[in-house]
């Protein structure tokens, strides 16, 4: 509508224009030949002058409106002739086909590229998108790794089964976001079971939730697998297996085990995440790693145990009694405190073997150890010295502290009474006593004293009490 | 291994009552039970409104964050929550490569964890 009216006003300016040129050539041959055409004409010259005038000034506001108001712009305008002189010219009916069809293709490549254009935007948001999640995984599974090796570095760092059991546990909750989880370990002589030994988010199991049969099918389904089952995937296979149970009771959700030449050592029972979220593979196999460093790590404490402890009354042996005795006294050395040395010996315990038999004689042997025990500090050592001879490192005592703990225990051996073949039976002790460092400042020189001063209860009629001077 | 200094003070809100536990140098496996005991006494005191102070803690492994895994559901049984202040981007970047910005609240700076609770 526009063009039209635009080319409309071209037309005019086009007839205007022709106009001004041929009233202008009047003008011209009336100025050069004033004289003559008046000589001819006379008046009528000056009415055909005013006409003349009177369409130049109507044709010059008609220039000026054109120029000065934006109707048409100069590039519009020359545009317009193009086109005008592209219609003028007269191009073939087919030719403007032949153009439509070839404008109509490039807008179809346009659109047939826009939407591949549209297609890539939607891949490469897709994939940067994908980028991003394995990314995020792969910082997870570095942060995994440098977990493990924070772990191993932790579990070679100690023999204590508590401190073992429990960065598994908080390693364990902490990777996984997990509410709770247990650990077990083997125990047992001859009747070998799995028993939970620490806990976290939860109360340690009683009673005979506290143990797994090694012998019943699930736990003999882990050994085969050999690695973390999670229970809900199984349910349908062990929910009448008792095993399985008690661990869906405890609120189980993933079972790791830690099997030793096929062997189930220890294992590890995870309760739910948090969040709520299913265990990812990735999870189940850092969970069997971590399993399988703890499991190792108790195995090694386990070891360890044994070798420092008595099989019989599970005391210390003398040469781990002997090696604390000299830490203590360098320790004691640098804060210059005392320790007191006790040494007990179970009087006629040579009769009591000959009588009873040396079966019957290691039961007064674990009763006494027991009394020990319950009669000492947790940090005291208590060691069984040699057959029926005990000792205590007290750590930090003087001697009159180190004799009302000897007279206890010798006042709790008197008052127990030992069944020996269904016949009730009395025991007593003899007690030395000497300290670190009025006796000597070594510890073979405390040891000395305290076995002189036994000597000398014994001599004095046993069950006695004697400390050094 | 690192060592941990906890520290830790009991701020009034209204009738509320909320324990502020500073932690500062490296939580682990082998810090843990420190911070352990620490807890263990506020939930026994029954004071289950808790603010962790992480500000000058440089450091936080796997069995640290277990802690408080193993803690949080006991707090909020009784009615109170436990608000983390403080994180600096190394803790915060484990907070986020394990899920924990999504179980804790976590705050950045005490006002704000504090006025959470009222």
């Amino acid at each position: 509508m526009k063009l039209k009216k635009n080319i409309l006003f071209f037309q005019i300016i086009k007839i205007m224009s022709g106009t001004l040129l041929l009233f202008m050539g009047y003008v011209a041959v009336r100025l050069m030949y004033s004289s003559e055409l008046t000589k001819i004409f006379g008046g009528i010259l000056w009415v055909a002058d005013g006409i003349v005038v009177t369409i130049l000034l109507f044709n010059g506001v008609l220039l000026y409106l054109f120029f000065a108001r934006p109707f048409v712009s100069l590039f519009d305008y020359f545009d317009i002739v193009r086109r005008e002189n592209t219609n003028n010219m007269g191009l073939p009916a087919e030719s403007k086909n032949l153009f439509q069809a070839f404008c109509n293709s490039i807008q179809q490549e346009m659109d047939k590229n826009r939407l591949e254009l549209q297609t890539y935007s939607q891949q490469v948001a897709l994939r940067s998108s994908l980028i991003r999640e394995l990314k995020q995984e792969y910082d997870k599974k570095v942060y995994d790794l440098f977990t493990l090796f924070d772990v191993a570095r932790e579990l070679n760092s100690t023999l204590v089964e508590k401190k073992i059991s429990q960065t598994m546990l908080l390693t364990c909750m902490g990777q996984m976001g997990v509410r709770s989880a247990i650990v077990y370990r083997i125990e047992g002589y001859i009747d070998f079971k799995l028993e939970a030994c620490d806990a976290r988010g939860m109360d340690l199991p009683k009673g005979s939730a506290k143990t797994l049969s090694i012998g019943g099918a699930f736990i003999k389904h882990l050994v085969t697998v050999g690695k973390g089952v999670i229970l809900d995937v199984i349910k349908d296979q062990f929910n009448d297996d008792d095993d399985f149970q008690k661990l869906k009771d405890l609120g189980t959700s993933l079972i790791i085990p830690f099997v030793d030449s096929k062997e189930i050592k220890a294992a590890l029972a995870v309760g739910p995440k948090v969040t709520g979220e299913a265990f990812t593979p990735n999870q189940v196999e850092f969970l069997s790693i971590l399993t399988n460093l703890g499991g190792l790590a108790m195995e090694n404490a386990k070891l360890y145990t044994m070798a420092i402890t008595d099989g019989l009354t599970r005391l210390y042996i003398q040469r781990y009694f002997i090696l604390r005795a000299d830490e203590e006294i360098k320790r004691s050395k640098r804060y210059s405190h005392q320790i007191c040395m006790i040494m007990i010996d179970v009087d006629n315990f040579k009769k009591i073997n000959d009588t009873y038999g040396h079966l019957e004689g290691n039961k007064i042997l674990k009763g006494i150890a027991a009394i020990l025990i319950h009669g000492t500090r947790e940090t005291d050592v208590t060691a069984r010295y040699g057959g029926e001879e005990f000792a205590i490192l007290m750590p930090m005592t003087d001697k009159q502290s180190g004799y009302i703990v000897a007279d206890r225990i010798l006042k709790m051996v008197e008052k127990t009474t030992f069944t020996i073949r269904n016949t009730p039976l009395k025991v007593t002790v003899s007690i030395g006593v000497s300290s670190y460092p009025l006796d000597g400042e070594t510890s073979t020189d405390i040891l000395d004293c305290a076995d002189k001063m036994l000597y000398k209860a014994k001599a004095s009629g046993k069950n006695a009490i004697v400390v050094s001077p | 291994m690192g060592t941990l200094d906890i520290t830790k003070e009991d701020k009034s809100l209204g009738d509320k009552e909320v324990s502020v536990v500073h932690i500062a140098g490296s939580l682990d496996a082998h810090t843990a039970p420190q911070l352990d005991e620490i807890l263990s006494e506020l939930v026994h005191n029954k004071k289950f409104m808790l603010i962790i102070d992480f500000k000058q803690l440089e450091y936080i492994s796997s069995a640290g964050m277990g802690l408080f895994v193993g803690w949080i559901d006991n707090i909020r049984g009784q009615g109170g929550d436990m608000h983390m202040v403080h994180l600096k981007p190394n803790i915060m970047k484990v907070f986020q490569i394990l899920g924990f910005n999504r179980i804790f609240k976590i705050f950045e700076n005490e006002k704000d964890a504090f006025q959470e609770f009222s």
